[in-house]
């Protein structure tokens, strides 16, 4: 069996071995980058206002022209 | 052993502040092919204004384009609607495909397309045809 003194040795072990683990999860976390919801809405919004007030583009198709109705032709 | 367990305790508890502080990154926007993207969608959206004013097409939750009632577009221009849906949806995938991939992130392009979504919805026009909730859609 243990003595008393060996089981504190082995606590201690534990409790460093322990506190070691945590301290390299901590740094572990450093790297993980979450998703970044504020940047990424304002990332959003200045796309959207580049197209929104972006000059037109050539365009690869084109909408057929519709025959005007018989009220235009009256002007 | 005390002042070991005060330090102990306090690296507990700053790992999760630890954690957060690399919460903020700012996302790259500016590439080549961003701009291309940017400036083909443009040029589109001019054409495809008319049928988001006429509610005919509508702006889904994914950040995509979707034929609401094809009945209320002209047969004639029907098919050429569907192919210009199409080609603005190729666009926009690739957009957030490629916001993704300038920030070395590929893994945010879901989410990506999600605020994307958001955004166009808050951003469009009164008037103009949304999802609202999932398969649900309304006038704006």
């Amino acid at each position: 069996m243990w003595s008393k003194r060996m089981m504190k040795q082995k606590i201690r072990l534990a409790t460093f071995a322990m506190v070691g683990a945590i301290a390299l999860a901590g740094c572990a976390s450093d790297v993980i980058i979450f998703y970044p919801k504020a940047s990424a809405t304002k990332a959003a919004d200045n796309v959207i206002d580049d197209i929104f007030g972006a000059p037109a583009a050539p365009i690869t198709a084109v909408a057929p022209v519709v025959p005007p109705t018989v009220e235009v032709l009256k002007k | 052993m005390k002042k070991f367990l005060s330090f102990f305790l306090c690296l507990c508890f700053n790992s999760p502040f630890a954690f957060a502080a690399t919460v903020e990154a700012n996302l790259e926007i500016e590439s080549p092919t961003i701009a291309v993207i940017k400036k083909s969608i443009a040029g589109r959206l001019a054409v495809l204004k008319p049928r988001f004013e006429s509610r005919s097409i509508g702006l889904t939750r994914d950040g995509l384009v979707a034929i609401m009632k094809p009945d209320n577009i002209h047969p004639t221009e029907r098919r050429t609607v569907e192919i210009l849906v199409e080609e603005d949806n190729k666009d926009r995938a690739t957009l957030y495909r490629e916001i993704a991939r300038a920030n070395g992130r590929p893994d945010w392009e879901a989410d990506l397309k999600r605020t994307f979504g958001e955004r166009w919805i808050n951003r469009a026009p009164m008037g103009w045809m949304i999802e609202d909730a999932p398969g649900i859609w309304k006038k704006k």
